[in-house]
């Protein structure tokens, strides 16, 4: 049994329950106080027996992030996730799923799914991502520090190394206007282990935590900051690593949307709002970035960088949740999650959200485009024109 | 150049701060690290004694700008699709309670019931659903207004397990489904009953559709119907809340998650991951202890770590829900301001005024920002 | 034949079920409810003498003994948590010396424990710790054992009369024949062959009633709940027994125990916020993170000690070994007795010396059973994990899992319903479970009922408003006074 700060601070308040977007979906879902303080209490006291819908939690950590007294919610039911039993057949799927780093060294596997993956209890329905070209993301050049320019290091995540290089590409080419050096870190492959730790797997997800902080530190060191792409990544390095792990990094971490908002200078802002206004932006603040910095940066990046205000899709999470979306049995509860935000959208468009599983799910859902918002930076920067 | 607030906390009056603020043209961003406290909350607005309130309230405002901000929220919770039913002046609301006692009030969610003066009602139970007790709820009744209370009981719906809260069954009614069950079954049970009679249910009317629900019902069953509040989490909170976050998020308000560490005198908040926010004002709604803006330290020291402040001893106090800032004039002259229920040592459990203190408070605190 | 025992605790029910278990007609009268006394107020130690080592040989060997028998005739309502003592660097080595070489002698098992091994069962305990034993100490969870006796007495037809205060004897030529009670029914006489006054910290006063004089000292003692289960073993202070020197883990809770303050009447005071904040500070000394374990309430609960000298202004002195008084030989009045002292551990002793000495004097020739015979589980206390989940209703109390179904016996008082369910004792202390089970059980009663449990739960809450445990506080009075609107009824 592992020990938590607060794990026994809840006050019944419930607060979580009425936060918690698979509760408001499945009727079978016991929610995060039955399942997150409820039960460890129980398992405190040798009666833990595990509850059957354990695994339906997203580990969106929205209930998390509504407690009033700071209870782990959702790492306890990571807990007790870890202490539910699992069909071996489950057991190896989950397995596989939760080490994306294996999956991004080797983007095409995603092809087997379709024969291999459905008896494993893969989701036949739910879209894969489209491998990018082992070219571009396999062969991170070891880049060194460029002199007299201040270099950040960006975190490379499994997705974007295995199925988005352009989102990596231009993520670099927008820092690098704003006047930094870029470092891709780390070299290989490497999970940060959120995936396996929203799947109860945690030491599973230490083993590849530790091994990607050990991976970060040599370059690390010498950087300004490392930057995210996304957010379920980017909250695991800054909150998880330390508070479970014990992994420090001695470099600050921000999310890409945050550093941008942090170094752009206003007369860059201003003439990015004299351009001619593009497509109607809907903006989705996953949940992770939700809880660990808040949806307002990512609606102020926008109101920053566009004359037309943007709309706010009012899903607190769309269901893709990692590898969540890709396990057959829940299938259903993504889908009715994401499918939430056709209720904003309502003309053409395009979805911006900062982590790509996010953002092929939501895309599948709604048919609009749906990109990291570092790739509508570019597009903003290059209707722009030259730097001035 | 556009003056920015602060809003620290994202409870009632959090909420309620940022609405008036961004109405007037202020950049607003919330900081909060929780959920406040709306879900806890049925959303009607305590009013507890008139006279004598204003007398000794710590909130100075002259009788103009109290109707101002009546008509105000009425105006705020419209725009977010809840209809508010206000007391006509001089005269207290009272809404029922799960424990069928009565509570005053002056401003009530229109799917609340509410009343003037006392009347004969018809209370439905509703068997699974565990704050659902009619019988004593009824004999409370009975005995507190010397009026009727018949009981009607409704089985548990298809589909229901032991687990099911309000919340639960409120997601239900909001489906097709769920609704024609209710429709029917209590159709079924009103049909002996005097016509007319108001019926009051608990508080599981949809979290999306009740205003749809209730006109429904109102119109299928020949009964004036409405909600009497459960306990926290309250469903007719969670309405209020999803509805006013979705339209302060529509009208440009930041939501910025954090754990606030300290403010300053000159209006900037630090985080405790290192974040620093500065503004123009920064408005505390952090409410008292129950919202998490005061703590409690083993020796009874009653602190706001925010402005590191001592608030009060637990020997002092007789109720921890009447801990806040002595003044809305918190810290820095006026850049820093207290707003909410907790507030100079006012006792909202006691006088059933919290509803109106955190009104009040947030329009003391919108007429000093709109001064400088 | 047949015998009135005066007082359902601990004490008066394990006299019942010996004197039962002998084929005697027992009737058990209770002014208030089974447990309400002390047997329902203490921290769950099933002692394994350890404690009382140096300082009461005699109660520790009795401890002992009853620990091991305990495990076999009660399965159901003792855990064989094991516990540790543990010397801090500057606790008396001699008394440590002592304390070793007494378990020896009286033959109560220790052994010495390395320092990484305690690491590993208590990691947080404080790393100051110079030597650790362990010791067979145990849970003895009260609230069940009170209702497996009362079944177990109940099943061989003896009987429990509750809210009957005994307010009197008849006698014959200084024999007791019967006695007076008053209760639901009014005022009426028992009437008997003997009767057993077991009324624990009152029993001072039933004795005075029967003009007898009995040197009860009464001490109470301030204990804490915390919300979980954060240690599976007891933890002992090796050192001379004192404040806020023993942890117990409960059931879902763990309770730190205790003061000892002499106190001339045998209710049980409100506790003090002033004495929680001293028994924290004390409890850090073991557990140096204490303040950030969330915390529930504190409770008195008053021990029965016995001093033949008189009264005394310190309680820990006074042994906590029993005495059976035989009022016939002591004070000319045949027929009547006093059990006096004693621990929860040691019940079943007490009853079975107390029934020996009362056969004796009756010239009975019936052996106590007591030791060999197995308390049964009561029936109602696994029903309900067997129903069919649909079955149970409505969850009523999320804290301790209390489901409709468990509402089945309408007779139960609100304690024995307390006791049998936890219901209210959980984190919420009854903020959200409160009305839920009340509005259940009588709609007359229901208003009344309301405000004496929260009365009950707010004086237990309010002496440790700290951290979460504040917020929680100020939950329940916003939901009581603002939600619920109980103020205004």
């Amino acid at each position: 049994m592992r020990r938590f700060d607060h794990e026994d601070s809840c006050i019944k308040c419930s607060i979580c329950v009425t936060a918690c977007p698979v509760y408001r979906v499945d009727q079978k879902f016991p929610g995060p106080k039955a399942l997150g303080p409820d039960w460890y209490r129980r398992l405190q006291a040798g009666q833990g027996d595990t509850m059957e819908h354990v695994g339906d939690c997203t580990f969106c950590q929205l209930c998390e992030e509504a407690c009033p007294v700071a209870v782990p919610i959702a790492h306890l039911i990571a807990e007790h996730k870890r202490h539910a039993p699992q069909s071996p057949r489950l057991m190896l799927r989950d397995y596989l799923l939760t080490h994306p780093q294996w999956l991004a060294k080797a983007p095409a596997l995603v092809k087997l799914p379709k024969v291999l993956g459905v008896p494993l209890g893969i989701s036949a329905k739910t879209r894969w991502p489209v491998p990018s070209p082992v070219d571009r993301t396999q062969r991170l050049h070891r880049v060194r520090p460029v002199k007299n320019v201040p270099s950040v290091g960006i975190f490379v995540d499994c997705f974007t190394r295995g199925f988005d290089a352009p989102t990596l590409a231009e993520a670099r080419e927008v820092l690098e206007r704003l006047g930094f050096a870029t470092v891709p870190l780390p070299a290989a492959s490497h999970c940060c282990g959120a995936a396996a730790y929203a799947s109860g797997l945690l030491d599973e997800a230490e083993h590849s935590a530790r091994a990607t902080w050990r991976a970060l530190g040599r370059g690390a060191a010498q950087l300004e900051a490392i930057v995210t792409l996304n957010a379920t990544c980017d909250d695991t390095l800054r909150s998880e690593w330390p508070r479970y792990f014990g992994l420090e990094l001695s470099t600050p971490v921000f999310s890409f949307v945050e550093f941008v908002l942090k170094h752009a200078s206003p007369s860059l802002f201003a003439s990015l709002r004299e351009c001619p206004a593009g497509e109607v932006i809907y903006t989705h603040a996953t949940c992770r970035s939700k809880t660990a910095r808040g949806e307002g940066s990512l609606l102020r990046l926008v109101e920053r960088s566009s004359e037309r205000p943007p709309r706010v899709l009012e899903i607190n999470c769309c269901g893709a949740a990692g590898s969540y979306a890709f396990k057959s049995e829940h299938t259903g509860v993504a889908r009715a999650l994401g499918s939430q935000a056709n209720q904003v959208i309502d003309g053409p468009g395009i979805i911006l959200t900062d982590s790509g599983t996010c953002a092929i799910h939501l895309e599948e859902l709604t048919g609009h485009r749906t990109l990291h918002p570092a790739r509508w930076m570019h597009a903003q920067l290059e209707l722009m024109g030259a730097p001035q | 150049m556009t003056v920015s607030v602060l809003v620290v906390g994202r409870g009632p009056a959090g909420l309620l701060s940022a609405s008036y603020l961004r109405q007037r043209g202020f950049d607003v961003t919330i900081l909060a690290d929780a959920d406040g406290t709306m879900s806890m909350w049925s959303g009607d607005f305590g009013f507890g004694r008139s006279a004598d309130a204003f007398e000794s309230f710590p909130v100075k405002l002259s009788q103009s700008s109290w109707v101002a901000a009546f008509q105000g929220l009425v105006d705020i919770f419209d725009s977010f699709g809840v209809p508010l039913r206000l007391a006509p002046p001089g005269v207290i609301l009272r809404t029922v309670t799960a424990t069928g006692n009565l509570r005053p009030t002056f401003a009530v969610p229109a799917w609340q019931y509410a009343s003037v003066d006392p009347e004969d009602l018809i209370i439905v139970g509703i068997a699974g659903l565990a704050d659902s007790i009619a019988d004593a709820q009824a004999v409370s009744y009975r005995n507190h207004v010397r009026r009727e209370a018949i009981v009607v009981k409704l089985t548990r719906p298809p589909g229901w397990d032991p687990g099911w809260g309000a919340i639960r069954f409120a997601s239900y009614l909001d489906t097709r489904a769920g609704l024609a069950w209710f429709t029917r079954e209590l159709g079924a049970q009103l049909r002996h009953a005097p016509r007319g009679v108001p019926v009051i249910v608990p508080q599981i009317l949809g979290l999306d559709t009740t205003v749809e629900i209730v006109a429904h019902l109102a119109g299928e069953l020949g009964h004036p119907i409405a909600e009497f509040p459960l306990l926290s989490p309250s469903v007719g909170g969670v309405r209020i809340r999803d509805r006013w976050e979705r339209s302060l998020r529509r009208l440009g308000v930041h939501f910025i998650t954090g754990r606030a560490q300290r403010v300053s005198p000159t209006a900037t908040a630090m985080t405790d991951d290192g974040r620093e926010f500065a503004a123009d004002y920064v408005l505390l709604a952090t409410g008292g202890v129950l919202g998490g803006g005061a703590s409690v330290t083993i020796d009874g020291a009653i602190i706001d770590d925010l402005v590191n402040r001592e608030l009060g001893k637990m020997d002092d106090v007789q109720s921890l829900d009447r801990v806040g800032h002595p003044d809305i004039d918190c810290i820095g002259g006026g850049r820093v301001l207290a707003v909410g229920r907790a507030l100079g040592g006012w006792n909202p459990n006691k006088d059933h005024n919290g509803g109106a203190m955190v009104l009040g408070s947030v329009h003391m605190a919108l007429s000093m920002i709109s001064e400088d | 034949m047949r015998v009135v025992v005066i007082g359902a605790g601990a004490t008066g029910l394990g006299v019942a079920w010996d004197l039962a278990l002998r084929g005697v007609d027992v009737v058990v009268v209770e002014a208030h409810e089974v447990g309400v006394g002390t047997s329902g107020r203490f921290h769950g130690l099933l002692h394994s003498g350890g404690r009382y080592l140096v300082t009461d040989p005699n109660a520790a060997q009795e401890c002992y003994r009853e620990n091991v028998l305990l495990r076999v005739i009660a399965p159901n309502a003792v855990v064989a948590t094991g516990g540790y003592f543990v010397k801090k660097y500057g606790d008396d080595d001699n008394f440590e010396r002592r304390w070793t070489h007494q378990a020896e002698a009286l033959g109560v098992p220790i052994r010495e424990v390395p320092p990484a091994e305690l690491r590993q069962a208590l990691p947080m305990l404080t790393p100051d710790i110079e030597r650790a034993y362990w010791v067979p100490d145990g849970v003895l969870e009260g609230f069940r054992m009170l209702t497996m006796l009362v079944a177990a007495i109940q099943a061989r037809g003896s009987r429990l009369l509750e809210r009957t205060r005994a307010v009197g004897i008849r006698t014959e030529s200084h024999r007791v024949t019967g006695v007076e009670v008053e209760g639901p029914d009014g005022h009426r006489t028992l009437d008997c062959d003997a009767v057993v006054n077991a009324a624990g910290p009152w029993a001072g006063l039933v004795a005075h009633d029967w003009g007898i004089d009995v040197k009860v000292q009464p001490s109470y003692g301030l204990m804490l709940i915390f919300a979980n289960r954060r240690m599976d073993q007891v933890v002992n202070r090796l050192k001379l027994p004192s404040d806020g020197d023993i942890f117990v883990p409960h059931q879902e809770v763990v309770i730190l125990g205790t003061t000892d303050v002499a106190q001339p009447c045998p209710d049980a005071p409100e506790p003090d916020r002033l004495e929680a904040i001293r028994l924290m500070s004390l409890g850090a000394e073991l557990v140096p993170d204490l303040g950030s374990w969330r915390v529930l309430r504190g409770f008195n609960g008053v021990r029965p000690l016995y001093e033949p000298s008189g009264l005394t202004d310190d309680s820990r002195t006074v042994s906590r070994d029993f005495a059976v008084l035989n009022h016939g030989d002591r004070d000319g009045l045949a027929g009547a007795f006093s059990v006096l002292g004693g621990k929860w551990t040691t019940f079943r002793l007490m009853g079975e010396v107390l029934g020996d000495k009362l056969a004796e004097s009756l010239d009975m020739r019936l052996p106590s059973r007591s030791a060999d015979t197995v308390i049964e589980a009561h029936r109602t206390t696994q029903a309900t994990s067997r129903r069919h989940p649909v079955d149970r209703g409505a969850l009523l109390c999320e804290c301790e899992g209390v489901y409709e179904s468990d509402l089945d016996n309408e007779t139960a008082s609100q304690t024995q319903m307390r006791f049998g369910t936890w219901f209210s004792m959980g984190p919420c202390q009854g903020t959200f479970c409160a009305h839920r089970v009340l509005g259940r059980r009588s709609a007359a009663q229901f208003a009344q009922e309301m405000a004496w449990l929260r009365h009950e739960r707010e004086h237990g809450l309010n002496v440790v408003g700290w951290g979460s445990n504040a917020r929680l506080i100020a939950l329940e009075q916003a939901t009581k006074a603002q939600t619920l609107a109980e103020d205004l009824s």
